[in-house]
């Protein structure tokens, strides 16, 4: 399993396109690719950048030996809030909590230089939401009297987490597309 | 010397904390097995039972059973369990077609030497040296192989006639997942997975949202501590009725509010209620799901 | 109130997420889908409340959590990353397998593993055969063999030179037939999690995946 710390890209020239859609506005689109950008130069990849279909405004050198392109959208596959719950949670003045809740997935494709698929994924996330000061007491007593510290939910756990598990799963993929562009170089060659 | 001294002293230090977390995963390894073998046998009974709706011989063909093996990361308890089961269920349904042979020359591990070098291998991997040994002819080995591939346990079988080609004439894959119950299927009296579901969805369903049962209860009780204990209480009888409440689908949620009475004459007489909210958390009750998945080919011998 | 007791504090108890009683690493043990209720109820019958005749009241969907049949952490990391998904890797390896070369549908097909654990190797090859089996095509449980020598040469050969090499080796003595096709599945890299596939046939091999 790779290491997301460790330099496992270097000799691998990256371009990543973040596409802006229903989920993503440009900006976060953009804050998306700068994000993974950061993620595949750490492990010692050179990253180029663009949203959309965009020529880079910088090209990549041509003789970094793997050239892959990342293109990265996001859709939301559903969001629901359940009225009985906001009913008793409005009749309680929230101390039945009411939930949100809501599923996204981000797809991902690999291809090399010539546009061959090489890899592709469909992560896929759910983020619950309880709305209530019955939520609120129960999860802060929870979090200082009963849970360990790294396993506290605060406001900012869920992203944190989503972003740690997004990131691995990227960085595992793009190193697969990397073994396979690899092996794939000298049957090209050869025609 | 100090440094191989504390060298020494680290590393028997390590030790204790490496034999905890392996005594921690074997706990846990063996706990998944107790858990996981109703689930099995249920694959081996579909399969058996498939075996039998769709025979794969015309005749009662003698067959190996090869090789049996279980999820990466279990040990062979599950493993004999698996045996055991398979030959259970096979020898109460015969007409498979199948009939288990013993042969220990087939699993046991061979060592053929000749001119062209020596090889190491089970018998039924060499089925010329097979018939050296003077095994009959005609055979076929049974392959199982189950394994959980992530919230589904899978299993494989194939059937390899031990001729010098080991060619597959029949392969069958079946699948499941965690939340389908065991459906503990009768092997004299094998049914469909749809059939042993519908008819437990009938009792669950059947049965109505409200429900006013009678019961009748035995209970012993224990003796108290202490050295003026006495004798042991005698067994009391309880009758006990109420209402059980389920409006959930498939009794998931039930509440219920009992009332029970017990007497023993001239000596006591009892008086209970009790008001309850049970959640049926275990896989049998928590409803079921169509038959296994699967996918069967057979290939020409 | 007391039959209603149970739909209001249903919800919490059942949701896999971290919360109350479950951390982060419990919560990665269950693999949760987003369905309808129509597939709910073919996935699930009689755990989930039908659509009504007059239809619901509000839209409804389903989130189908199931727990994995062994917890993280009982395997390898990678083992585990491999043995998930190996049924549909091995429909995929045998698929490529059968598209690639249909001129090879009438030979006999042999299976390779080449994977650092030997119990997960043959897991792979037993569903890589079921799998050919599957997509109609003739498995024998025959095993090439090469001799010591090659063998020997063979293991200190890099990768691109090692697999064609002992393919034209199991022609040349015989372990694979003129009607024979052998299909190899080989993790190139301990670091990845793909499962690449090679075809050696007539002494010649290319790689399918």
């Amino acid at each position: 399993m790779v290491n997301p710390d460790a330099q496992n890209l270097v000799g691998v020239a990256l371009t990543v396109r973040c596409f802006p859609g229903d989920l993503l506005s440009v900006s976060e689109a953009g804050s998306l690719c700068s994000k993974v950008g950061a993620l595949f130069e750490q492990q010692g990849a050179q990253v180029g950048l663009t949203l959309g279909a965009q020529p880079l405004a910088e090209p990549l050198p041509a003789d970094v030996p793997t050239q892959l392109t990342v293109e990265l959208r996001a859709r939301e596959l559903s969001a629901s809030s359940d009225p009985l719950r906001w009913s008793a949670c409005f009749v309680s003045y929230s101390l039945i909590p009411a939930v949100t809740e809501a599923s996204f997935a981000q797809e991902v494709v690999v291809r090399d230089a010539d546009g061959f698929l090489l890899a592709e994924a469909s992560l896929q996330g759910r983020i619950v939401r309880y709305v209530g000061l019955g939520a609120w007491v129960g999860n802060t007593t929870m979090n200082y009297l009963v849970r360990e510290e790294e396993d506290r939910i605060l406001p900012e756990t869920a992203s944190e987490h989503l972003s740690d598990d997004l990131y691995r799963q990227l960085s595992q993929l793009v190193y697969n597309a990397k073994v396979q562009s690899e092996l794939l170089r000298p049957a090209k060659a050869a025609r | 010397m100090t440094a191989w001294l504390l060298g020494l002293g680290l590393a028997y230090a390590a030790d204790p904390a490496e034999e905890a977390q392996r005594a921690q995963l074997e706990r846990a390894r063996a706990q998944v097995a107790d858990q996981v073998h109703l689930a099995v046998f249920d694959l081996l009974d579909e399969l058996v039972y498939r075996l039998r709706q769709e025979p794969v011989f015309a005749e009662p063909t003698p067959v190996v059973l090869a090789g049996v093996s279980v999820p990466v990361g279990l040990g062979t308890g599950l493993q004999a369990l698996m045996e055991n089961h398979l030959a259970g269920v096979m020898l109460a349904n015969p007409e498979t077609n199948l009939r288990l042979v013993h042969c220990p020359q087939c699993t046991a591990v061979v060592v053929r030497s000749s001119a062209k070098g020596t090889v190491v291998s089970r018998g039924v991997d060499d089925p010329a040296l097979l018939a050296d040994l003077g095994v009959e002819a005609g055979r076929h080995a049974l392959f199982i192989d189950v394994e959980a591939e992530g919230a589904f346990l899978v299993l494989r079988a194939r059937l390899t006639e031990l001729s010098v080609e080991l060619p597959i004439v029949w392969s069958h894959t079946l699948s499941t997942s965690t939340a389908t119950p065991a459906l503990l299927r009768d092997a004299t009296a094998l049914k469909s997975a749809e059939e042993a579901r519908d008819e437990y969805l009938d009792v669950l369903n059947g049965q109505g949202a409200v429900v006013i049962p009678a019961r009748v209860n035995v209970r012993t009780y224990a003796l108290p501590e202490g050295d003026n204990a006495g004798t042991a209480p005698p067994p009391f009888i309880w009758l006990q009725t109420g209402v059980e409440l389920s409006p959930t689908v498939a009794r998931r949620w039930t509440s219920s509010m009992m009332l029970g009475y017990a007497l023993i004459p001239q000596a006591y007489q009892g008086l209970m209620a009790q008001a309850r909210i049970s959640l049926a958390s275990s896989p049998a009750r928590r409803g079921a799901s169509p038959a296994p998945t699967s996918t069967s080919s057979a290939g020409s011998p | 109130m007391f039959g209603l007791l149970p739909l209001l504090l249903a919800l919490p108890f059942v949701m896999p997420q971290p919360g109350s009683w479950r951390d982060r690493d419990d919560a990665h043990n269950y693999t949760c889908t987003l369905m309808t209720v129509e597939q709910a109820q073919l996935a699930r019958p009689g755990a989930v409340r039908p659509v009504g005749p007059r239809g619901d009241l509000y839209a409804r969907d389903v989130v189908l959590c199931q727990e994995r049949m062994l917890p993280l952490g009982l395997r390898l990391d990678a083992d585990e990353a491999i043995l998930s998904t190996l049924d549909a890797r091995v429909k995929e390896l045998a698929g490529a397998a059968r598209s690639r070369r249909p001129d090879l549908a009438g030979a006999t097909w042999l299976v390779e593993v080449y994977y650092p654990s030997p119990a997960v190797s043959a897991k792979i090859g037993f569903a890589t055969k079921n799998a050919l089996m599957a997509s109609g095509l003739a498995v024998s449980d025959r095993a090439p063999t090469l001799a010591a020598g090659d063998v020997q040469v063979i293991t200190r050969m890099p990768p691109s030179e090692a697999y064609p090499t002992a393919c034209r080796r199991y022609t040349d003595n015989g372990s694979l037939g003129p009607n024979d096709a052998l299909l190899a599945v080989v993790l190139l890299d301990r670091q990845e999690t793909a499962l690449h596939a090679g075809l050696c046939a007539a002494g010649s091999w290319t790689w399918l995946r």
